[in-house]
């Protein structure tokens, strides 16, 4: 069951756009949204919680249209977004205040629960918090109603590695009952690697490929040899190919056909999701 | 939806202070004009819907406002609402003002506030407001500088425009036109804000 559901999504900003996209992400899972930056992803994420209004094309969230049905999908959803929007002057506290009485389903002991958990002191104003402690303020907040789907833009951006890591815990942690459903974009793909289930890979605003984390892993491999391999059929093969001084590094999205090609004359090996991204975003030859 | 009013007055209050300075010192200065109870009026209501605008836009909110549940028309509807209230607290100020003023200084002649001057200022406020939230909501990307400064203009014309309207004559009229006009507005604004992107 697809709890997100995208049907040829359209949106132009001037010379930028995203062009057809369709996907869909998996209820009880852990999708990542990976990218470079300008792929698209912040605004395909906002598209979903209709801050950007798109040219063309479905979105339906819980199987219910966008945006006709966004009070009772938005009830459900926890979104933490890729900056702090809230009123700098006010504290913690109020901004508490001024955001509870939306959701129907608020638990403040949660949310004393998380104020604790993350240090937060409920009296400290907004502008004094460290990009840290804002972005622990928005999660608390999306964390305290009670949500089916949580949806982060660039959640791990401008972390420190400590807190990094415990946010991924406190993300799979949530995923255990498997009712509940998290897509998070970004392009740290250390993340990913970590706990997602499912990438969707958005570059230059079209989809690369939607599918299972294992099978992406399996599909691509990262091919090493010599440079003498490399004619202009079997340049074909490849995604991306990096020359380096002692020969090539390519990346081929298609396992078995490499292995019959190079099999035997170079090293092959499991990419890396950034070694994946990397090599499609560049595509082409270029110098090491 | 009330909630987004709510929330307005929460952040006002944090500008307060300065708000009261507008209105202890305006009417100080405008005592003595025969219409000096629309300076005194109108210039309340404009500080708290430019505020409230203004505020709204310092922190990006439009991005929070629209990841609520909650339907773009009634963040809209909330506005006006807010806009409304500051237009009933103009004419409170005014009225307050006036019997303050002829309470504490007698031998000053000062004429207002009657019914059909009440009903006046109001019926202004409303057309100043509906003149205000749609150029607000379709020119915010450009930022506060561009708003306040269309504001101003717009404060200053609906100033001289009521200076030469006689007082008493189809006071009723105006209020009736004024509300249709409130009304056209917030449609517009509903149709211009449903299609941004933020």
């Amino acid at each position: 069951m697809n709890v997100i559901e995208i049907r040829n999504l359209h949106k132009q900003y001037g010379s930028f756009s995203l062009q057809d996209v369709s996907f869909g992400v998996k209820q009880g899972f852990i999708t990542g949204l990976i990218g470079p930056n300008g792929s698209g992803k912040s605004t395909l994420i906002k598209m979903i919680m209709n801050i950007v209004v798109p040219d063309s094309g479905e979105i339906a969230v819980f199987g219910q249209k966008m945006p006709d049905c966004e009070k009772e999908i938005k009830q459900r959803i926890a979104f933490v977004p890729d900056e702090s929007y809230y009123y700098e002057d006010l504290t913690i506290a109020e901004m508490k205040r001024i955001i509870a009485p939306f959701y129907k389903r608020w638990s403040e002991d949660v949310f004393q629960g998380y104020l604790e958990q993350f240090e937060l002191p409920a009296n400290k104003k907004i502008k004094d918090l460290s990009k840290g402690m804002k972005m622990k303020f928005s999660l608390a907040l999306a964390l305290s109603h009670e949500t089916d789907l949580l949806i982060m833009d660039e959640p791990t951006a401008g972390l420190d590695p400590v807190f990094r890591r415990e946010l991924l815990d406190i993300l799979a942690g949530l995923i255990l009952d498997e009712q509940k459903s998290i897509l998070f974009s970004t392009h740290i793909t250390t993340d990913l690697d970590r706990i997602a289930d499912y990438i969707t890979f958005l570059n230059r605003g079209q989809i690369v490929f939607s599918e299972a984390k294992d099978n992406v892993l399996e599909r691509y491999v990262l091919v090493k040899g010599n440079k003498e391999l490399l004619d202009r059929d079997t340049s074909q093969l490849f995604v991306g190919i990096r020359e380096t001084g002692v020969g090539f590094e390519g990346l081929a999205a298609n396992r078995s056909e490499a292995a019959s090609q190079f099999g035997a004359h170079a090293v092959l090996e499991t990419p890396s999701l950034e070694d994946i991204m990397f090599f499609t975003v560049k595509g082409g030859g270029i110098r090491a | 939806m009330l909630n987004l009013i709510i929330k307005d007055l929460l952040v006002m209050r944090k500008s307060l202070l300065f708000l009261l300075m507008y209105i202890i010192i305006l009417p100080l200065s405008f005592i003595h004009l025969s219409g000096g109870f629309l300076p005194v009026g109108l210039f309340p209501v404009a500080v708290m819907l430019m505020n409230s605008t203004s505020n709204d836009l310092k922190n990006k909110n439009h991005v929070l406002l629209s990841s609520l549940p909650i339907r773009r028309k009634h963040i809209v509807a909330a506005k006006y609402l807010g806009a409304l209230f500051y237009s009933l607290v103009g004419v409170v100020i005014a009225f307050v003002t006036s019997m303050v003023t002829r309470l504490a200084m007698p031998q000053t002649e000062v004429a207002w506030m009657s019914v059909g001057q009440a009903v006046m200022l109001l019926s202004l406020a409303l057309i100043f407001s509906s003149l205000y939230l749609p150029i607000f909501y379709w020119l915010s990307d450009q930022g506060m500088q561009t708003v306040n400064i269309v504001m101003t203009i717009i404060l200053f014309i609906t100033l001289s425009i009521s200076f030469q309207i006689p007082v008493y004559t189809g006071s009723v009229l105006l209020l009736l036109a004024a509300i249709l006009l409130f009304l056209l507005s917030y449609f517009t604004a509903v149709r211009i804000f449903s299609r941004k992107d933020f």
